[in-house]
């Protein structure tokens, strides 16, 4: 992985040359003083000890000062030939630590360059996959579904014995075709619905819509489900609710699967949905609030509408409560086992309401029933 | 069958789908013409002139919202009411549809049972501007 190299390598590739360090700074002061030190008392005990030999050795004056000027030039020669060698070494050391500099900036600069070109590409993979990933999905759930749509209208007209006549038998096993068909579809548009989600390619809308029709279509499609298991379907709708602005569709996709599940968790008793306002409701943290930390629309309260789901059916164990969101989970009780379905429906319903900008709770007794609470914002942000 | 007949053009890439809506179509009595792609479809609804247009959303070469604003500009059938027909799940199509010049929009998978009333009714629900 290119993106998780080890932090030594770093710490390695941009540290220092060693005699950058600024301890280093401090020795190199102490020995020039050391060196100039060490210089003066040699040349003063030198030039005294010098003098003294040269005194008692010189017979006059004259020869003294003569010999005292060679002496002197001589010395100038030794020290000058020392500074020589000094000069020679310590410039040698500023040319090695200034070229050092500069390859070493140049292989900062071509590291600086090869990272950025790495990134670049990254970025650019990571744009392809995506877009490899949505043309995916949009094209699968075009292919897959057109197919099907002809399983479904064909069986249709042959059930309806508009080209002929059928048997008895003919009909009970085309009609087992049929939901069969159409079964598979609704799988399908779930598999696909949840794979757009975790990859990012849901689109939310947000559009005013009525309330009160959205609800109703929901009723209206659920109900033959209700009647054919003798089961009572209510429906109210609090006072004063109208106009609602969120993704139309979306809604009514969430209370379409919770009152499915209700009805198909439930053998006997009624089936129920409560609509009421929610006048100050304080939405969730999302994960964008959560990372930068400042977030006014977490703590506003705003209007939200309840929508609550009851049932008198099997009813949900509280060890069974925490798994019910994650996809392709079905509670393994021998009794849900009867029912078909995958296991995507409140998979599904958890992260539609998470991209509306709401919350979805259960309560739930053992053998007693069960209620599912969504929560939505009036408006989408 | 005390309803006029009337003249449907279906514009549909699928060739199973489009023997579907014309077999229904024409178990009712009307009369189906169909093309199989957008541009064919534009020029059939020109020489044809028909009571209404069935179009499939997602077709090859000029999509389906394309067509339908395509056709709204001619003005010899810019009047003909235009059903959309897609399939589930693209959000707001019914929206896209309607923004496009559709007078109506009905989902796939097709229930063969209503298919042909809500045609109807979309078809007669429309002002009709040629007789004004
Ligand atoms: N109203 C309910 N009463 C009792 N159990 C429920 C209820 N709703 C959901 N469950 C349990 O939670 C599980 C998961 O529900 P979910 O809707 O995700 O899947 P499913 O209904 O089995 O399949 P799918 O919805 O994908 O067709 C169900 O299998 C069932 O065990
Ligand atoms: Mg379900």
């Amino acid at each position: 992985m290119s993106t998780n190299r080890p932090d030594d390598e770093y710490g390695q590739n941009t540290a220092l040359p060693p005699s950058y360090e600024p301890g280093r700074k401090w020795s190199l002061r102490c020995r020039a003083l050391l060196i100039t030190a060490v210089y003066a008392i040699v040349a003063s005990l030198w030039i005294y000890a010098s003098d003294h030999a040269l005194m008692a050795l010189a017979a006059d004056t004259e020869i003294f000062s003569r010999w005292s000027v060679y002496k002197g030039i001589g010395f100038v020669l030794v020290t000058s030939l020392l500074l020589l060698l000094l000069i020679w070494w310590a410039f040698g050391a500023l040319e090695k630590a200034y070229t050092d500099l500069k390859t070493l900036n140049q292989n900062l600069e071509k590291r600086v360059r090869a990272r950025t070109h790495e990134l670049e590409s990254v970025a650019t993979r990571a744009e392809t996959a995506d877009q490899l990933k949505s043309s995916f999905l949009a094209t699968m759930s075009h292919e897959l579904r057109t197919p099907l749509n002809s399983i479904i209208g064909f069986t249709g007209i042959i059930l309806q014995g508009m080209a002929g006549p059928i048997t008895r038998e003919q009909k009970k096993q085309l009609g087992m075709v049929r939901s069969s068909a159409r079964h598979l579809l609704d799988l399908i548009n779930d598999v696909l619905d949840i794979s757009k989600i975790e990859a990012g390619q849901l689109q939310i809308r947000r559009e005013p819509f009525d309330l009160t029709d959205a609800i109703d279509r929901v009723i209206g499609s659920v109900r033959p489900l209700a009647e054919k298991k003798g089961l009572s379907l209510h429906r109210d709708i609090a006072a004063g609710l109208s106009t609602m602005r969120s993704d139309r569709r979306r809604v009514e996709q969430i209370l379409l699967n919770l009152l499915n599940n209700a009805i198909k968790f439930t053998d006997q008793g009624s089936v129920a949905l409560h609509v009421e306002l929610e006048p100050a409701w304080i939405p969730p943290a999302t994960v964008d609030d959560a990372n930068n930390g400042t977030s006014p629309r977490s703590e506003q309260p705003v209007t939200a509408v309840r929508f609550q789901v009851t049932d008198t059916g099997i009813g949900i164990r509280p060890e069974d409560i925490e798994q019910l969101f994650k996809p392709f989970n079905q509670v393994d009780s021998g009794l849900t086992r009867q029912h078909d379905g995958t296991g995507l429906g409140l998979a599904i319903c958890s992260r539609l309401t998470d991209l509306l900008g709401g919350t979805i709770k259960v309560h739930s007794q053992w053998s007693q029933g069960s209620e599912f609470t969504v929560i939505l914002p009036l408006e989408l942000p | 069958m005390k309803e006029p007949r009337l003249d449907i053009l279906v514009i549909e890439d699928n060739e199973l789908n489009r023997y579907l809506l014309t077999f229904l179509l024409e178990h009712r009595g009307h009369r189906v013409r169909s093309a199989t792609d957008g541009p064919a479809g534009i020029a059939l609804a020109k020489a044809l002139l028909p009571d209404l247009i069935l179009l499939d959303i997602q077709l090859p070469t000029m999509h389906g919202y394309e067509v339908a604003a395509t056709l709204r500009e001619v003005e010899s059938v810019g009047n003909i009411p235009i059903i959309a027909v897609t399939s589930h799940a693209m959000a707001g199509d019914r929206e896209k549809a309607l923004a496009a010049g559709c007078s109506g929009y009905i989902e796939k998978p097709i229930d063969p049972d209503t298919f042909v009333d809500e045609v109807e009714s979309v078809c007669w629900q429309s002002p009709d501007m040629e007789s004004s």
